[in-house]
Formats: C-alpha cells, structure tokens, sequence
C-alpha cells in the first residue's frame, strides 16, 4: 500500500529528535484559505501533511503534538504574498519530493513557492522578524488619490494614535508604522504601501491603520508582501 | 446570472466583518464543484444550523457524496447564516447561497433539510425565508425548488407539514436516487412541479402532507387520517436500506473549526435494546452491521485521503457490535500505525467489560461518559435500562484504574412513576462514583453530571407519557443541584421553557404550523441555542393561534388515542409499542431481542429475518 510509514513510538521519536530536519517553507494565501485564523492554519498543515503521508516530527513533553511553527500571525481575511511556516519532518525525503506530494494535498488558496531546509537550531520566524510590508487595495469608491493622501498625511501628523487591542488594552499605534505612502505605478490597482513593526509586544496591524485613517473595515482588502528581519 | 457574481462581490467585501467568515466560503480539502450546465438535476443540502454543528451531520455527508457519484446530479450545501450574517444578507438583498458555487438556493431543483431534532424548525423557515422562497408549500409555483425534509424528526411530520413539500422517513440512500431519477425526467418532459411531487409520492418512504386529511374530535385529539391522494395509500412506511452500503470515506475537510471535526465511522445502524424512551432505538430498527473489514478499509482510506487523525466510530450501542472486541484490537493498531485519535461514542455498560476497557486505553484520555439515566434500579427497569448498581461501580472502578479521570454521568428526570426516592438515587449514586474517583485518583478526578428532562417521543412506548410540568420538574431540579453542589460536582441542567417547546412539537400536529410561523415572526431562531432561546416568541406565538400547549406537552395520553404520526409506520406494531408500555408499569424488564424475538413488527412488516439483516447477510 502507498500509506507506508516507518513506525516507530513516540518515545523513541524523541531520542530520534536530532535526525529531524526543519524545513522552511514559504507560500501564499489566498482566497478562500484567507478566512482560516492563524490557529486553525496549524490544523492545516498537519493534515495536509498527513495526506501527502510526510511524517512531521513531535514535540518533546507531557501532551506530544507536531512540531509545526507558523510565522508572523497573519490577521484573518488578510491575504499573503510570502509567509512562512517551519516544520520539523521526521522522513528522509528530498525537498522536492516534499514539495510535489505536499502541492496536490493543499485546501484551495494556499500555494507554495519554496522550501528550503533551515539549521535545526535556528531562532523561530516570530522572534527573528522585526517589521512586515503591506499593500491595501482600496475599494473603487474610496480611491480617489488626493483624498487618499490627505488622510495619510493627517495620520502621520498625528504625535500618537491611541489605538484599543482585542482585549481592550490601549495602545500607540503611531510609532508602529515606520512608513506609508500611496502608490498609484499601477493604475488600475493603486494601493496604500504600508510598513509596519511585528515584533511582539510591538506588532501593528494594518487594518488598524486604515480604520485609524478613518475608512470603515469593509472599505479596503489588505495583502501582507513579506515580513523581514 | 442567478446572481452568483452579485453575491460574491458581497462576500469579497462584507466577510471581513462577519464572525468566523470561513463559516461562509466553501473551499475544503475534498469539496465538489460540477459546472452548473453539466448535469440535469441540482440539490442543495440543507443543515438548519450553523457551519460549525452541520459540517459533519452524516445525512449530508452520505447525500453530498450519492449525489455528486451521479453524472446527471450535482448537490452542494448550506448552513444557516449566523445572526450576523442574517443581518447582514437582508440588509444588503443578498440571497441565501451554496457554498460551493455561490448559487441562490431558489434556483435549485430541490432543496434537502436534513432536520434531526425540533429545535431546528424555525431555522428552516429562516432559510427558505433567507433563499426567496416561499415559506408555505401552497405558495410555491413552478419556478421554486421542491422541499423536502428527512431525518429523525420526519417521523412526526406534521408540525412542519406547511412547509415541507415531501417528507423522506427513513433511510435515505436509495430513496435519493430514485427522486433524482424522477426530477430528471420531469425536467426533460417540463412536467409541473406540482405532478412531480404526485410522481414522488409513489417512492416507498415518502410522504407528501398534502395528499393528507385529518379529522378532529371535538375535544381536538385526531378523528381520522386519510390520504385524499392515493386513498389505499393511508400509511407510510418507513424505508430501510436492508444491506449498508460501504462507509463513506471521501470526506470534506473542514477550513475552520467544527464541532465533531472528526472523521466518523458508523459501524452499525439501529438499536435492539429497546430502551423504552429511546426514540432512535426505535425507528432505527432493524440492526445492520457493517462488516470489520470494510469499516476498516474506511478509516484507512479516510485517513489518507483527509489527513484527519481524528475517528470516531458511531452507532447507537457501540459495544453491542459483534466483533467489538476484534474491532477495538484492530483500531488500537490502526492508531499505533498511523498516529491516530479514536473515540467511542455509546458505550454501554451491561456489555463492557475489563477487555474492552483494556483495549481502549489510548494514549490521550479525555471524559468516560456513562449514562445510567436513572437513579435506581427499579427506575432502570421501568425504562428498561437494566443496570444493576453493582456493575455500574464495578465499571467506573475499572476506568478509574485504566487512568480515566473525567467521568460524565448522564441522567433524566421526569420519568413515569418516578418518586423522590429515585431523585435521590442520583445523589446517591454521584455520591458513590466520586467516592471511587476521588480514593483512585485523587484530586485529578472530575465528576460531570449532566441532567436533562425526559421529552416523550413519538413512536417510543413513552409516547403515551405526559410530560412533566414546571413545578415538578423546578422541585426535582432544586433538590438535585442543592446536594450535588454541596459534593463539589459540576452539573449541567437545561432550561425548563426549552425543554418545553421540544417537548410541544415532538408530539405535535399539523396545528402547530401556524405556530412555528408565528413564533418565526415574531423572531424565534436558533432555538437550539441558549443565548438565542426567547419562550416569549413562542408565549405570544400561542396567544395569537389560539393553541393550548398543554394539549400537546403536560397532557396524559388515552391509551386509545390516535396520533399525529400514526400513519407513519416505523414498521413496530402500535400494539407492540403499547405492550411494552404496560410492562413498564409493571416494571417488567424486556430483553434485548437478540436473544429472541419479542414480535415487534419490523420482521413480518419487512419480511426479512432480524439476525440475518444485522450480519449483512439479508
């Protein structure tokens, strides 16, 4: 049967643990994928996984589960040029075969561009990232360029932005965006360039930015270009 | 046209400020797309209920895959819409829609609710209302969708029988098939929607309201039913698929997270155990077994092709499988193999022992749930559910041992001839489990207890039993949760009102339809949900139909009274039904009917031999 695995327990997988390989693998989400919170995507790269019968390596401890590291949390119904997932693979398969069988497995509007195999002790994603791009592509009934850079240049006037968190904690958006501007090269698809920190405790969101400016959420979709360390 | 891009610019823009949007945008692992001009017939499925509860609901997941097997059928699905969504979609005059092609429900050939309890029923006027279509079967013309309804609740029809054009009872499997094929030919011969439904009526299982009459007594208990239609046809039997078809295992994998997000197995259908308020034990008969091998290719190949480490294997009495024990090997090696999760809904007491518990022990243990329903013994052999008290320790004692440290404890209230005496059998008996939870396990084990209020259901030997009214029911209540609490045991009750309503339209009749509108209108939806549940839509619902809901809930039943239901014929004889009644005034138990016929009706009815059908020999 195709579905072979090499079965070993999950106790001996531990003593195994410095045969895994990570790898990196960079990929693009979007719709319809793009509605599937950062939490849920950990589900679905372990079943995608599954399906392309790769064994992904477990975490050590009490409650042993796979050993998959999301990078920068993308915000729900953002979509995303180049984001990045690091899993730990417990099969001695090349990095093309990984990435042929992976491809067929995948829910519609994720698609991979590259994997690549990382140093085993490498920092995660999260804490080497400091800063992420972004494009917001406005609705046509709001892109009017010179209303669209008013606004921007009343945001960046502004000395701060006193911004609420989900859980209600008040925060200063201003010094999170470290640059904005509108960028019309195309324009059929002019978009507001964003650059924003996301390191923790230090992460701003995009759609934060826009509302801040005024726009109502419904008004514009955003597309994370790549976060960068 | 049909509007699909309308409402998908709707979506590309308004999602991002509904809740957990992924409830609305299809896109799952395994999904099935046919292009729309490719086949004859379209259906949509229908789960009145959100996203997240219907994902896995088997009827639809056994229907999406028959239908999109045919070249000349496609099937997508709908949930519903969520409060906000709801707003949302009347606000901007968008139509309810597939998930898979984004197409206005209206525009399907037939629109299939699977409905398996009544809490749903204002969510399907909330859909029909939501997909343009009219919401009373008389309104609909030519153009509408056929609405047809199946599920445990179609076997009393009649509080939706103003809504639903057709009623499958039953097994669905063939019964599909065979209305395909006739919408398929309907369509070609551009036969009225009207005669369609005529033509649908001679499938076996089917039951159409309106070729019905019903006449009244005075004191408004039913006269007569007759169907005006067919009139040699004045009952409708039950379908049975007499040999299961093989599991299905070519499952959609869910973007978000749902309840049950498991792979699901059903290993055997029905019941012969005869729990007299068990309404599944009893419509579900006879028992059919699938074979250990196939349930096996199942979940490997459901594995594979889903990636879902989750499984659960379903039935009504999981441990009264035949070859239990070869079963629960095989998956323990299934899931060393491939890393897999297993979990075993209904297991039984009387048919578990230290073997089976021993072969269970997975490496994640989550709750062990037990459900005596009863306090006492002599309660369990009113409701025949047997469980001597001894075996009942015994077992919890052997899971204690295994290392389980949750247990849940299922109980009703409400019973016939229950006395205080039995409530305090539950007490005692939460008292007892603890008692052995705590010594074997210390401060780690958890005790749930969950209580619910007996709703009697049609086609049960309850059927004739009232319900219990507030005060009863608030007595019983008060007294349990004041000892239980004191014991530090976390116990569920649910809303009395609620209960209520279930209970009014479980044995409800076709007056009650006016009701469902009216509570409708007046804003009832997601009944289902606590934080959704309004009794005042319902109060006023009564008020302005002039509908007595005691008749239908707190009344005792005369023993000669003809039901709402009783031209729906489960293939068990009322007489059998009836008899089984007087036993348990008697507190006589009856045997599972394995061991020997006990005549309820369904061998003569269906000519088949019982032992035969559940070993799949037919």
């Amino acid at each position: 049967m195709e579905f072979k695995r090499i079965i070993i327990s999950t106790a001996a997988r531990f003593d195994l643990a410095w045969f895994n390989v990570r790898i990196r693998i960079s990929y693009n989400k979007g719709s319809p994928i793009r509605f599937t919170s950062t939490l849920d995507m950990q589900r679905i790269w372990e079943r995608s996984f599954r399906r392309a019968s790769i064994n992904v390596a477990y975490s050590k401890g009490f409650h042993p589960h796979s050993r998959i590291q999301l990078g920068i949390p993308l915000p729900l119904g953002f979509t995303g040029l180049d984001e990045k997932v690091d899993i730990w693979i417990d099969d001695s398969l090349s990095l093309k075969v990984i990435s042929d069988r992976l491809e067929k497995n995948l829910p519609e509007g994720l698609e991979i561009s590259s994997i690549e195999e990382i140093n085993i002790s490498e920092k995660s994603l999260i804490l080497q990232i400091k800063y992420s791009d972004y494009r917001v592509y406005l609705r046509n009934d709001n892109s009017s360029p010179q209303k669209v850079k008013n606004r921007i240049n009343n945001l960046l006037n502004e000395k701060e932005i006193i911004r609420e968190k989900r859980n209600g904690k008040k925060y200063d958006l201003r010094p999170l965006i470290l640059a904005i501007k509108f960028n019309t090269e195309n324009q059929n698809k002019p978009f507001v360039f964003l650059r924003l920190l996301s390191q923790p405790s230090k992460t701003g969101r995009a759609d934060d930015v826009m509302l801040s400016m005024g726009y109502s959420i419904t008004d514009f979709l955003i597309e994370r270009t790549g976060s960068f360390t | 046209m049909r509007e699909i891009k309308r409402i998908k610019e709707f979506l590309d823009r308004n999602l991002i400020a509904v809740q957990k949007p992924g409830r609305y945008v299809g896109g799952e692992f395994n999904q099935i797309i046919k292009k729309w001009d490719s086949v004859d017939v379209h259906a949509a499925l229908a789960f009145p209920d959100i996203y997240d509860i219907g994902f896995s609901n088997l009827g639809i997941v056994i229907l999406y895959e028959i239908i999109n097997k045919r070249d000349d059928s496609l099937a997508e699905r709908v949930y519903a819409p969520w409060i906000d969504m709801d707003k949302l979609l009347r606000d901007n005059d968008i139509p309810l829609f597939s998930l898979e092609s984004k197409i206005s429900i209206q525009y399907f050939d037939l629109i299939g609710f699977s409905i398996p309890y009544e809490t749903l029923y204002t969510n399907v006027l909330n859909m029909l209302d939501l997909g343009h279509i009219p919401i009373w079967a008389s309104d609909r013309n030519n153009s509408d969708p056929i609405v047809i309804a199946g599920g445990h609740t179609a076997f009393n029809p009649e509080p939706m029988h103003a809504f639903i054009d057709a009623f499958v009872i039953g097994d669905g499997e063939e019964v599909i098939e065979e209305i395909l094929d006739i919408i398929k030919n309907c369509k070609v011969k551009e036969i009225e929607r009207q005669e369609v439904i005529n033509l649908i009526s001679t499938i076996e299982g089917v039951y159409i309201p309106s070729h019905f009459n019903i006449e009244y007594n005075q004191n408004k208990t039913i006269k007569k039913i007759f169907n005006r239609y067919s009139p040699e046809k004045n009952t409708i039997t039950k379908r049975i698929v007499k040999k299961l078809p093989s599991p299905v295992f070519n499952l959609l994998v869910p973007n978000i997270k749902v309840v049950h997000d498991r792979i699901s197995v059903e290993i055997m259908r029905g019941c012969s155990r005869g729990c007299r308020f068990c309404q599944a034990g009893m419509i579900m008969r006879p028992v059919r077994e699938r074979n250990l091998g196939g349930i096996l290719t199942a979940i490997r190949k459901a594995v594979k092709i889903t990636g879902v480490g989750e499984i659960s294997l379903l039935s009504l009495s999981t441990t009264d499988y035949s070859k239990i024990k070869d079963l629960l090997k095989e998956v323990m090696i299934l899931s060393k193999e491939y890393d897999l999760n297993f979990s075993l809904p209904s297991l039984r007491i009387e048919s578990f022992n230290n073997d089976v518990i021993c072969e269970i022990k997975g490496k994640r243990k989550g709750n062990f749930t037990i459900a005596p329903e009863a306090g006492t013994e002599k309660l369990r052999s009113i409701i025949n559910k047997p469980i001597p008290e001894q075996a009942l320790l015994d077992t919890v004692q052997e899971i204690c041992n295994s290392g389980w440290n949750n247990i849940k404890l299922y109980f009703m209230i409400g019973f016939p001839q229950e006395t205080m005496l039995d409530i305090e059998g539950i007490v005692d008996l939460c008292k007892e489990v603890n008692y052995l939870g705590k010594k074997s396990n210390k401060s780690r084990f958890k005790l749930h207890v969950s209580i619910n209020t007996l709703i009697p259901k049609a086609h049960t030997p309850f059927q004739w039993v009232n319900f219990n009214d507030n005060d009863q029911v608030m007595k019983k209540y008060d007294f349990l949760i004041m000892r239980l609490k004191k014991m530090g045991i976390k116990t569920d009750f649910p809303d009395y009102k609620s209960s209520f309503i279930e209970s009014l339209l479980s044995r409800g009749d076709r007056q009650l339809s006016q009701v469902i509108y009216n509570a409708w209108k007046n804003g009832a939806k997601f009944d289902a949900w606590h934080e959704c549940f309004n009794y005042t839509f319902w109060e006023n619902a009564f008020q302005d139909s002039s509908i007595d809901p005691y008749f239908y809930t707190t009344r005792s039943r005369d023993k000669n009274e003809i039901f709402p239901w009783d031209h729906i014929n489960t293939g068990i004889n009322k007489e059998f039904l009836l008899m089984e009644y007087d036993r348990s005034e008697n507190s006589e138990i009856t045997l599972d009917c394995r061991e020997k016929c006990l005549g309820c009706g369904i061998q003569t009815n269906y000519h088949i031999n019982c032992s035969k059908v559940r070993s799949g020999l037919v």
